[in-house]
């Protein structure tokens, strides 16, 4: 069957997976910040700690763990089982290619994340 | 005159022309080293064309080198920020600046001043700035003072700054606001604190009908052309909010804005036909409404208001 060596769906979803974790954490931070800024949130606090810079750590923590995820069993992959299929060369690709997306996306997940340690919110 | 980003004021605007200088010059030594390295590539030895084509190569130089620039560049901007935001310390002086197609209403809350198209400060005071605009998106920008700040309708934006010596900074709208945006322009203008407690002193004066007969008859050609439905000017009837307070106008350094020069000729030539000057502003011409003897009287009389 042709279809059998073809990377197939999940591979391709594979190599953006860690993208969507950004993509995802970009949209909750943005809107959840102006939001709390607009509804006048900004100095809600969340267990004793400020409520918005709480927010964007926690979910930005989370966010990292997944893409770290992504990125590990990339590598993984890389590592061990693709050694033996020799000569395959689109599985190999594509496992490189999830691993440097990984770590793009965890280089922005933290660059987005670093302003709310340094500023105040909201202004 | 001070209007370049390069000439800084004030520390706030120290710090940003730092900043500019750094990207600047670290831009202009990362793009000779490109170029280096291009040259390598097209002209260099075996040797040399073989380790820049490494592996490790691309990536220390395309990977590594590029994160760990562009972090310490994020954190040291947000340094910056961060120290430009703080408020700290309570500001001295409040100062309302809202934007208007095509000019800047300016108040001085606690002062009880309006004035407009130019904003006078003391040296050496933290000011505050709160901003809003009357119509559309507007911009404060005065370069030598701060950076850009949008001047948004129904939302109140701020501007912390002081101002290190005296002199007289332009500024100008930065946002496209309408077919005059570009002649929408203001002054800033710090001085020592006693000449501007004597400039709050003299527009706390009320103006009172003169007594010279030109200048008389300026003062009621004011009030037969109904300039007062728009304009204001203290301790007379006239209270109108939809154009520029008058109040010391002869003091003002420019018109409309800084469109024209302010002296007699041009005050009569704007009041006669300010839609040829700068078409589409708010006020309609006196052209046929006042005859050349009153438009003079009137010139002669708001250049009095001093
Ligand atoms: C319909 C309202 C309206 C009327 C009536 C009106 N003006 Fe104006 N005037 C304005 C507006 C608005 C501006 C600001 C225009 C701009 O710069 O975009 C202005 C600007 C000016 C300026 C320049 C002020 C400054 O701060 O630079 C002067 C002087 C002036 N008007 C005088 C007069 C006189 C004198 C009359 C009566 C003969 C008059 N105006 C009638 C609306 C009006
Ligand atoms: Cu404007």
């Amino acid at each position: 069957m042709m279809r059998a060596r073809a990377p197939g769906f999940s591979a391709i979803t594979g190599a953006l997976a860690a993208l969507l974790v950004w993509a995802g954490h970009f949209t909750l931070i943005y809107g959840a910040h102006a939001l709390a800024c607009e509804r006048g949130f900004a100095d809600a606090a969340l267990l004793g700690l400020p409520a918005v810079p709480a927010l964007v750590l926690g979910a930005s923590l989370a966010a990292l763990l997944a893409v770290g995820l992504v990125g590990w069993r990339a590598w993984r992959r890389l590592d061990g089982s693709l050694a033996a299929e020799a000569g395959e060369d689109a599985p190999r690709f594509l496992a490189w290619l999830t691993l440097a997306t990984a770590l793009l996306a965890a280089l922005a997940i933290l660059w987005e994340a670093v302003p709310v340690l340094l500023l105040h919110s909201c202004r | 005159m001070q209007h370049s980003v390069f000439s800084p004021m004030g520390p706030e605007a120290a710090r940003i022309a730092e900043l500019a200088w750094l990207l600047f010059l670290g831009g202009g030594a990362i793009f000779l080293l490109v170029m280096l390295a291009l040259l390598l590539a097209l002209g260099g030895g075996e040797g040399v064309r073989r380790r820049l084509g490494a592996r490790r190569a691309i990536l220390a130089g395309g990977v590594a080198f590029p994160v760990a620039v562009l972090s310490a560049l994020l954190l040291h901007v947000l340094g910056v920020a961060a120290a430009l935001g703080a408020g700290g310390r309570e500001p001295a002086l409040r100062i309302e600046v809202t934007g208007r197609q095509y000019w800047w209403e300016v108040r001085y809350p606690a002062q009880g001043i309006t004035t407009a198209n130019e904003i006078r400060v003391p040296v050496g005071r933290r000011i505050e700035l709160l901003l809003d605009s009357g119509d559309v998106i507007h911009s404060f920008w005065v370069p030598a003072l701060h950076g850009k700040r949008d001047m948004i309708p129904g939302r109140v934006t701020s501007l912390r700054f002081s101002l290190d010596r005296p002199g007289v900074l332009r500024g100008q709208c930065a946002e496209f606001c309408g077919t005059q945006h570009a002649l929408m322009a203001m002054l800033v203008i710090a001085e020592e604190e006693s000449a501007f407690a004597a400039w709050v002193a003299r527009h706390k004066v009320p103006v009172a009908a003169p007594a010279d007969p030109t200048l008389a008859l300026g003062w009621q050609a004011f009030g037969r052309a109904g300039c007062g439905a728009c304009h204001a000017i203290h301790g007379t009837p006239w209270a109108g909010r939809s154009g520029p307070d008058l109040t010391l106008l002869g003091e003002r350094r420019s018109l409309a804005a800084g469109t024209l020069d302010n002296h007699q000729a041009t005050l009569a030539g704007w009041i006669a036909g300010p839609q040829e000057i700068k078409p589409g502003n708010a006020m309609p011409a006196f052209n046929t409404v006042l005859d050349g003897k009153e438009l003079r009287a009137l010139a002669a009389w708001l250049e009095s208001l001093r």
